[in-house]
C-alpha cells in the first residue's frame, strides 16, 4: 500500500512539473531558461503468473516520462536537468512491460566556469528490472529499487594546488525472480585528489574511502551454511602521492607511494569470520631514449603485507576474503629493467629483466626473469595490416630453473573482395602475478568478418574465445567464448548472440565476479565454480510508420558451492507501434520465466501484455 | 473518472505547446527605390513545408491538438532553386539529401528523394532547372550523374551513370535545359567544361576547357540560359561569362574584388524581363545587379539574418513575373522579392 502511495506521489508530481510550467515559463523572467518534453500513455495491461505477487490481473493504466532543463542566468552560472518517470521499464524502453518502474533522476551543476565548479546529482527508482550477474553471459533478472546521491566540488587555481572532491551514497534493494531472498547494499565512497605543477614537477595526491554493508542472498547455497543471508560489513581506503618530472636523453622519471587499508566483517548463519589488513607500496620508474630508435628503462617496487594487498582486491570487488590477516610483516623488493631497440620501421627488438625478493613467513624467496621479444607491424594496400609480436621469458629461484614462458600476439586485418576480415590471437605463460609463488597463463583469440551488400544488405559477425588460469592451482582456470551474427536489410535487421563461460567467482550481492586475476582461491572465502551460457536473437522491421520488434532470450547456468544450483530464465519479448504524428499505438506481448536452485525447481513464470496509446510533447 | 482525467492528461500538453509556438513578427526590409520609377520590393520569405500549407480548420485543429501536429519538411541546406510553368518553388538541397517543391498556388508540397536506390541514389542534388513540360533536372555533384524526375515528382531517368554506377561526371553542378532544341547544358566543375547533352544523354559537344581567357573556365559553376545567351558562373576567375548557343563568347561580367561591382564567391545568377544579371555573392552577402555591359546598377541585401539580409546566398531565379527568389543558404529559407520595371505594376504575390 505504501509503495502504491509513494508511486502515486511521485506520478502526480511528475504531472504537475510536466504540465504547469507551460504556465510557469511566461513569468519566470529574463534569467532563467526552461525546456521541457515527456512523454505520456495510457493502455490496458493484463498479466498471469504463478508468483504470490503475480496473479492474473488486468486493468486500465497510465504512465509517462518527462525531462525539465533548463539553467538560471548562463548555463555555467546554474544549470539542472530532471528526468522523472512512471510505469515505465527504462531498461528496454518498452513500457508497461513485466516492471513497471517509477523514479527520478536529477543532476544541478553550479558555477561551472568559475574556480569553485560543483555538481549534485540524484537518483531514485522503484520497481526496475535489474539482473544478478554472471560472468560473460546474462544474468538473472531482479526486481530491484535503488537510490544514489552524488556531490562533487573542485577548487581550480592557475598555477596553484587543485583539489577535487566528490562523495557518493548509494544503495539498492533486490530480490531475484524465483526465489525469496532479498540482496542489499549500501556504499558509501569518498574521494579526494589534488594535482600540482611546480618547477616541472607533476605532483598528484589522492585519498580514497569507500564503506560498503551488503547482504548476499542465499540462492545459489539455498541448503547451504556459509552464504546464506550473510552480511557483509567494511570498508577499504588508500592514501596516495605520485611525482613525476622530465629527465635528460629525452627521459621521464617517476614516483609513486600508496597506503592501503582494508577490514570487513562478515557473518552468517552459523559462522562469523572478520579480516583486516594495510599495505604499503613504493614504486619508481625512469626511462630514458638516448637515440631515437633506442629506449632503456629502470625500475623498483617495494610492497609490504602481500596477502593483505590480494585480500584487499577481493573486499574492492565486493567480496568476502577468507583469511583473518594478521600477518603484516610479509614484503617483497622487485627490479627491472628492459630496453627496446627498433631495427626498422616496422622491426622492434626488446629485452626485459626482473628479480623479486619476498620475505614470508620467515622465509626467504627470491626469483629472477629475464627474456627477449620482436615486435613487427606490417602494412601493405594490398595484403592489408599485420601486427605480430613473440618472445620468450625465462624463470628461475633460488630452488633451480623453473622453466620458459612464452607470449605472442597477432593481429591481423584484411579486406577480400568486399569482405571485411579481422583476425587476432594473444598468448601469455608464465606471468608473474603479485605473489611471487603465482603466475598465470592465459590465451585468447578472436576473428570478425563483415560485408556489405550494395546500399541495403549488411552481414557482421564476430566471434571470441580467452582462457586463463593460475598455473600453480587447480580450479583457478576460466574461459569465455562469445559469438554474434548480424544481419541488416534496410529497415529490417536480424541477430542472434552466443556466449558461454565457466571459471571460479566471488559472490557479491550484485552477482558473480571473476576472481582478480592472480588471486589464489584460498583467499576467497567459498569461491563459487560456475558455468553457464545464453543465446538468444532478435528481430526487428521498421516500414513507415511501423515498427516491430521481437526478442528471444535464455540463459542456463549451474553453480557449486557447498551445494549445487541450477537456475535458468527465458524471456519472450514482442512490441508493435504504429506512429501517427506525435501519437504511438503500442502493442505488446512478454512471457518471463525464470528458476533459480535446485534441480527441478519450480519456474516462476509471468506473462503480461499490453495494448495503449502514448504521446509525446515538447512544451517549450 | 479515470478516463476523463487520462485523456484530460494526455491533451493538457498539447494546449499548453500550441499557444505558443506563434512566430515573432519580422519587419521587411524598406522597399528599394531606383532611377526610373523602378523598385525592387520584399515579399516575404518561406523556409518549410509550414508555409505553404493552408491553415487548418476546425477538425484539423482538433486533430493537431490531440495527435500533434505532423512532422513539416524543412530547408536544410539549401543551395539551388528553379520556379516551373505552375509556379512551384523547386529547392535543391544537399543538406537534405532531396528536393523540396513548394506549389504555392495549390497550397501543396512534396519532397523528392532517393535514397537506399542502390547504384542510382541521389546524394548530394545540387542543381536545377525544370524544362517546358515541367520536368525536372537536377545535377548530383557527389554521384557524377543528372537525375530526371517528371512534373509530378516521379523518377524517370538518369543521365550520366556508367556501367558498374559509377557517375560519368567528374562533379556536375550547374545545369539549364533548352526544351526547343531538346538540349541539356551541364557544367562539369572539375573538368573546367560544359557539357551539351541531348534528352537521351549523349554528349553533343562541350564548351570551354580550364583557363583565364575569354571563353575558358575556372571552376564554372552555375549556369543559367536566356532567349540568346549561355550565361555562366566561372567563380574562381571571379565572373560570369556570357556566351553563345554555340559556346562563342561574348562578354563578361565582374572581376575579383571587395568593392561593389566586383565578386569574391559568385553563386547564382539570374536575369530579369529587361535584361539584368542577379549575381549573389557568397562572401558579401548580396545580390550585385549589373546591366549587360557589366555596369553595376544596384546591390540589395547584407550579411545577416533579418528580413532582406542574407549568409552564404546561393541560387538566384528571376520567374515571368519578375519575382527574384534567393535561395538564403546558412539562413536555410528563400526569399522573394519583386522587381518592378519602368511602367510596370507590382506582380502577383506567393
Amino acid at each position: 500500500m505504501n509503495r502504491r502511495i509513494q508511486n502515486l506521489c511521485c506520478f502526480v508530481a511528475g504531472v504537475l512539473l510536466l504540465a504547469l510550467p507551460s504556465a510557469a515559463q511566461i513569468e519566470v523572467g529574463d534569467n532563467v531558461n526552461l525546456g521541457l518534453a515527456g512523454e505520456i500513455s495510457a493502455g490496458y495491461t493484463g498479466n498471469s503468473g504463478n508468483g504470490s505477487s503475480n496473479n492474473s490481473a488486468h486493468s486500465l493504466d497510465f504512465g509517462g516520462s518527462g525531462s525539465l532543463h533548463g539553467y538560471y542566468y548562463n548555463p555555467q552560472f546554474l544549470s539542472f536537468q530532471v528526468q522523472p518517470y512512471y510505469n515505465r521499464s527504462q531498461a528496454n524502453s518498452a513500457f508497461q512491460s513485466i516492471n513497471d518502474s517509477s523514479g527520478v533522476t536529477g543532476t544541478a551543476n553550479i558555477f561551472g566556469g568559475s574556480h569553485f565548479p560543483g555538481s549534485v546529482s540524484f537518483l531514485k527508482n522503484y520497481n526496475t528490472l535489474g539482473q544478478f550477474g554472471l560472468p560473460g553471459v546474462t544474468g538473472l533478472s531482479t526486481n530491484a529499487s535503488g537510490k544514489t546521491l552524488e556531490f562533487n566540488w573542485a577548487a581550480l587555481f592557475p598555477n596553484r594546488p587543485t583539489l577535487n572532491v566528490s562523495y557518493l551514497l548509494g544503495g539498492e534493494d533486490s530480490s531475484v525472480y524465483g526465489s525469496d531472498s532479498q540482496t542489499h547494499l549500501n556504499t558509501r565512497t569518498l574521494n579526494v585528489r589534488s594535482n600540482y605543477l611546480l618547477d616541472g614537477f607533476l605532483m598528484d595526491a589522492f585519498y580514497i574511502h569507500q564503506s560498503l554493508h551488503s547482504s548476499f542472498p542465499s540462492i545459489l547455497d539455498p541448503s547451504g551454511v556459509l552464504l546464506n543471508s550473510s552480511q557483509q560489513q567494511g570498508g577499504n581506503s588508500s592514501i596516495g602521492f605520485m611525482a613525476s618530472h622530465q629527465i635528460p636523453l629525452r627521459g621521464y622519471w617517476s614516483a609513486n607511494v600508496t597506503h592501503s587499508s582494508y577490514d570487513s566483517n562478515t557473518e552468517g548463519a552459523g559462522f562469523n569470520s572478520s579480516s583486516n589488513g594495510s599495505s604499503n607500496s613504493i614504486n619508481t620508474t625512469a626511462s630514458i631514449q638516448p637515440v631515437r630508435n633506442l629506449g632503456m628503462s629502470v625500475g623498483a617496487t617495494y610492497q609490504t603485507n602481500l596477502l593483505g594487498a590480494l585480500q584487499a582486491q577481493i573486499v574492492q570487488a565486493g567480496g568476502n576474503p577468507a583469511l583473518v590477516n594478521t600477518d603484516t610483516s610479509s614484503k617483497g623488493v622487485t627490479l627491472r629493467a628492459d630496453t627496446y631497440y627498433q631495427l626498422t620501421s616496422y622491426i622492434t627488438l626488446n629485452g626485459q629483466w626482473n628479480h623479486t625478493q619476498q620475505y614470508f613467513a620467515g622465509k626467504s624467496i627470491g626469483i629472477t626473469q629475464f627474456g627477449g621479444g620482436i615486435f613487427t607491424h606490417f602494412s601493405h594496400r594490398l595484403l592489408g595490416s599485420l601486427t605480430f609480436s613473440v618472445g620468450a621469458v625465462n624463470t628461475a629461484t633460488q630452488e633451480g630453473n623453473s622453466g620458459a614462458g612464452f607470449y605472442g600476439n597477432v593481429a591481423f586485418s584484411r579486406k577480400f573482395s568486399g569482405w571485411e576480415t579481422g583476425a587476432e590471437f594473444n598468448y601469455a605463460q608464465q606471468v608473474q602475478t603479485l605473489g611471487i609463488i603465482y603466475t598465470t597463463s592465459v590465451y585468447g583469440y578472436g576473428g570478425t568478418l563483415r560485408k556489405r551488400f550494395g546500399d541495403k544488405f549488411y552481414w557482421s559477425n564476430s566471434a571470441r574465445e580467452t582462457r586463463s588460469g593460475l598455473a600453480q592451482h587447480e580450479g583457478t582456470n576460466s574461459h569465455a567464448d562469445s559469438f554474434s551474427t548480424t544481419v541488416v536489410y534496410g529497415g529490417y535487421s536480424a541477430n542472434a548472440v552466443y556466449s558461454q563461460s565457466a571459471g571460479a567467482a566471488i559472490l557479491t550481492s550484485q552477482g558473480l565476479i571473476p576472481v582478480p586475476s592472480g588471486v589464489p582461491n584460498p583467499l576467497v572465502t567459498t569461491p563459487v565454480v560456475y558455468n553457464a551460457k545464453s543465446y538468444g536473437g532478435g528481430l526487428s522491421a521498421t516500414v513507415k510508420r511501423f515498427s516491430f520488434t521481437a526478442s528471444y532470450a535464455k540463459a542456463l547456468s549451474e553453480t557449486t558451492t557447498t551445494t549445487f544450483s541450477n537456475n535458468g530464465t527465458t524471456m519472450w519479448n514482442g512490441l508493435f507501434r504504429v506512429r501517427m504524428r506525435k501519437l504511438y499505438f503500442n502493442a505488446g506481448v512478454t512471457r518471463f520465466e525464470q528458476r533459480v536452485g535446485t534441480v527441478g525447481a519450480p519456474n516462476s513464470v509471468l506473462n503480461s501484455y499490453f495494448v495503449g496509446v502514448s504521446r509525446w510533447f515538447n512544451v517549450f | 473518472m479515470r478516463a476523463v482525467l487520462i485523456v484530460l492528461l494526455l491533451l493538457c500538453p498539447a494546449w499548453g505547446s500550441h499557444s505558443r509556438k506563434e512566430k515573432p513578427a519580422v519587419a521587411p526590409p524598406p522597399d528599394l527605390l531606383l532611377e526610373g520609377g523602378r523598385k525592387l520590393l520584399y515579399q516575404r520569405a518561406f523556409s518549410s513545408e509550414r508555409d505553404v500549407r493552408k491553415k487548418p480548420g476546425f477538425f484539423g485543429k482538433m486533430l493537431n491538438i490531440i495527435a500533434g501536429e505532423p512532422d513539416m519538411h524543412a530547408l536544410v541546406r539549401p543551395y539551388s532553386i528553379a520556379v516551373d510553368s505552375r509556379g512551384r518553388a523547386i529547392i535543391t538541397d544537399p543538406g537534405a539529401d532531396g528536393i523540396h517543391v513548394f506549389d504555392f498556388p495549390q497550397q501543396k508540397y512534396k519532397f523528392i528523394e532517393r535514397r537506399d536506390k542502390g547504384k542510382d541514389s541521389m546524394r548530394s542534388p545540387q542543381c536545377v532547372a525544370v524544362d517546358a513540360q515541367d520536368n525536372i533536372y537536377v545535377t548530383d555533384s557527389e554521384v557524377g550523374k543528372l537525375f530526371v524526375f517528371n512534373a509530378d515528382g516521379k523518377y524517370q531517368r538518369v543521365i550520366g551513370s556508367l556501367k558498374g554506377g559509377e557517375g560519368y561526371f567528374k562533379r556536375p553542378t550547374g545545369i539549364a535545359v533548352d526544351s526547343a532544341a531538346k538540349m541539356i547544358y551541364t557544367t562539369d566543375t572539375l573538368r573546367d567544361k560544359i557539357y551539351v547533352l541531348d534528352f537521351q544523354g549523349n554528349v553533343v559537344r562541350t564548351i570551354g576547357h580550364r583557363g583565364s581567357g575569354n571563353g575558358e573556365f575556372n571552376f564554372p559553376t552555375e549556369l543559367k540560359l536566356t532567349d540568346q545567351d549561355l550565361v555562366v558562373v566561372d567563380a574562381l576567375n571571379f565572373r560570369v561569362q556570357l556566351l553563345d548557343r554555340s559556346g562563342t563568347f561574348r562578354t563578361s561580367i565582374g572581376q575579383l574584388g571587395d568593392a561593389s561591382g566586383t565578386m569574391f564567391r559568385p553563386k547564382g545568377v539570374a536575369v530579369d524581363s529587361e535584361g539584368h544579371y542577379y549575381v549573389a555573392d557568397g562572401l558579401w552577402g548580396v545580390v550585385q545587379v549589373f546591366d549587360s555591359e557589366g555596369r553595376l546598377l544596384y546591390y540589395f541585401g547584407k550579411r545577416g539574418t533579418a528580413a532582406g539580409d542574407f549568409q552564404l546566398p546561393a541560387g538566384v531565379f528571376i520567374d515571368h513575373g519578375d519575382r527574384v527568389f534567393v535561395v538564403d543558404s546558412y539562413n536555410r529559407r528563400i526569399q522573394v522579392f519583386q522587381y518592378v520595371g519602368s511602367n510596370k505594376q507590382a506582380g502577383k504575390t506567393l
